[in-house]
């Protein structure tokens, strides 16, 4: 009889926390929608025709790096867009440090240092993750045509060093 | 009739690390879901259309999962969906290893300090599952102790 009432109480709070999770969830989903709409709505004006952001490969973004410093004067910038824990624990080389959630910070101090740059690269952890994208789009809206997005990004870095260093020299 | 409780480590140990897991992987999934929910798209095991419902419904399970983990009183609940949330991963982890359809498991999101492969996450995703089922044992055979001893006295 105990067992009977413990299995009909386990199996009750059981589907009840399965359904909680799955009212929560919808909330969850409807609200993401809606912040979406209004997000689109604030940073894309009724004048401006959302670019299509561009992407570049991994040998590509080794020239860049090679040719950075030209003369005495930087040409291109390399946004990580993750958490700085994480900059820390690796990066590409030249990036800066710019987390998604402090770009607005980015966007008001040092946007000077950005107009003078032939290209801006921004990257973030992997393929699966889209700060890049928010990054790249957010700075494309503020007039920067020359973004390009690392989309596989730390990762796919990470890779490429590697089998760089398997090749024969 | 005397009353004595003694605190099962092993049980206690079990429960707070489970609950640890599923929180830390909960809260990196609600982090990104974007990210997770284009994981969930490489799998190709589910329709496109509960793809966002089920980026929130996980996380929101594992976090659920997770406080009843480290509830005493809630611990069987907690170990049956832990052991339910750990064996639908095994299952879709294998399937994704299978159809090769996967690079990235997406159990902890971006907070995974290094790049893990699909059959790493697989093995990790089977130890999650050992450890939720050695809970719901012990558990099971407290509450066989916990009869008897009423039934005797």
């Amino acid at each position: 009889m105990l067992n009977k009432i413990n299995c009909r109480e386990i199996s009750q709070d059981i589907l009840a926390i399965v359904l909680s999770s799955l009212i929560i969830s919808l909330l969850l989903t409807k609200g993401e929608e809606l912040k979406n709409r209004k997000s689109t709505a604030t940073l894309l004006s009724p004048n401006t025709t959302e670019l299509p952001i561009r992407t570049i490969s991994s040998g590509d973004l080794q020239t860049l790096l090679d040719n950075n410093i030209n003369g005495n004067k930087i040409t291109t910038t390399i946004i990580d867009t993750r958490e700085n824990i994480f900059y820390q624990l690796g990066h590409i080389p030249q990036a800066i440090n710019v987390p998604i959630s402090e770009s607005e910070k980015f966007y008001q101090t040092t946007m000077q240092t950005l107009k003078g740059m032939e290209k801006i690269i921004v990257y973030c952890a992997r393929q699966s993750c889209d700060d890049s994208e928010k990054m790249a789009k957010q700075l494309t809206n503020m007039g920067y045509t020359n973004v390009v997005v690392y989309k596989g990004g730390y990762d796919a870095w990470k890779d490429w060093e590697g089998s760089k260093k398997e090749q024969p020299q | 009739m005397k009353f004595t409780q003694t605190i099962n480590i092993p049980n206690l140990l079990a429960r707070i690390l489970l609950a640890l897991i599923l929180a830390t992987a909960a809260c990196a999934k609600l982090s990104n879901p974007e990210g997770f929910q284009t994981t969930l798209e490489s799998f190709k095991l589910f329709p496109k259309t509960t793809l966002s419902y089920l980026t929130s419904f996980i996380p929101v399970l594992e976090l659920c999962t997770a406080i009843l983990l480290t509830l005493k009183n809630k611990t069987p609940q907690g170990a049956i969906l832990s052991i339910l949330l750990s064996l639908s991963f095994v299952v879709s982890l294998m399937w994704g290893i299978i159809t090769k359809s996967i690079t990235d498991c997406g159990c902890f999101g971006d907070w995974e300090l290094a790049k893990v492969s699909p059959e790493a996450a697989l093995l990790r995703a089977i130890l999650i599952l050992a450890l939720s089922t050695l809970l719901m044992v012990q558990v099971l055979a407290n509450k066989s102790v916990n009869t008897l001893t009423n039934n005797n006295t």
